[in-house]
């Protein structure tokens, strides 16, 4: 259980990358990357960034899973 | 029926009262059928934060529909607010008794007198030293505000939003304090003379 946290920290550290984007530009491009991933829509941008800082990110990736089921919900796809 | 972004946009800025009231409505209705079914699992959202957070998104989204840029579905831009909204107060409540320095010192021991016996003494011994040289580029590698957070985040898995809350700032800048943090231990522990290839090998 331990070597969990340990491994995360040193894995966070060895994968850093040299640009990373925040919460703030994840949170902005948050709503077209959900379309992007549930309609396989064409994207107008790379949205790379966001999806590096969704893996990065344990904040950002639990409201983006919680968003795409929501959407899932509220159109009855699931 | 789905409505397209100008039929969402057109309505809710309509004059027409029945027509605004009706897009509202219909508004509230998908966000909480979104809502309920994101955390029907998740008992920490209970009935009221979920009413809460699509009352105040409808609130948000309705006063900045100028501020909506038509990148996205209209539907998916109103759900981001609300489904932040949840979490927010969900983080908020679920770590409203916990403080930073305790949530940073539930790290402190369990990476000091690690020990895992299901590896191989070989092993263990690697794992030891690294863990040894991590602790040393965590303390000497990381200011306090670097240090409280990284631990915080990894160990006590507490959430950015609410480090952010406890630090009196924003999230945006907590990831940057984590982000420094995880450049400055990843340069301590390349000058240690641990490579990637070295830690994965010892963890795997
Ligand atoms: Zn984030």
């Amino acid at each position: 259980m331990e070597l969990e946290y340990i491994k995360q920290i040193l894995d966070s550290a060895y994968n850093i990358r040299p640009h990373e984007v925040g919460c703030d530009d994840c949170e902005e491009e948050m709503n077209e990357y959900a379309d992007y991933v549930l309609e396989e829509k064409q994207l107008d941008k790379p949205l790379n960034l966001i999806k590096d800082h969704l893996e990065l990110c344990r904040d950002c990736s639990e409201e983006f899973q919680s968003l795409l089921e929501a959407l899932n919900s509220a159109t009855g796809k699931k | 029926m789905e409505r397209a972004n100008e039929n969402w946009i057109g309505s809710l800025k309509s004059d027409d009262r029945l027509k605004r009231d009706t897009a509202i409505a219909d508004l509230h209705m998908l966000l909480l059928r979104g809502l309920h079914g994101a955390f029907k699992t998740n008992p920490c959202a209970t009935p009221t934060i979920i009413e809460d957070a699509a009352q105040e998104a409808l609130l948000r989204v309705t006063a900045n529909l100028d501020s909506f840029r038509g990148e996205s579905k209209f539907l998916t831009w109103a759900m981001k607010i609300a489904i932040r909204n949840v979490y927010s107060e969900m983080r908020r409540t679920g770590w409203k008794d916990i403080s930073l320095d305790q949530a940073s010192d539930v790290g402190k021991p369990l990476i000091e007198n690690f020990a895992d016996d299901s590896y191989s003494p070989e092993k263990l011994s690697r794992q030891a030293e690294i863990i040894e040289k991590l602790w040393q580029a965590i303390n000497e590698s990381l200011t306090e505000k670097q240090k409280t957070a990284l631990l915080a985040d990894f160990v006590a898995n507490m959430p950015i939003e609410e480090i952010a809350r406890k630090m009196g700032t924003n999230r945006n800048a907590v990831y940057k304090l984590l982000y420094d943090a995880r450049h400055n231990l990843r340069k301590h522990l390349m000058s240690a003379e641990i490579t990637f290839d070295d830690m994965t090998k010892a963890f795997s």
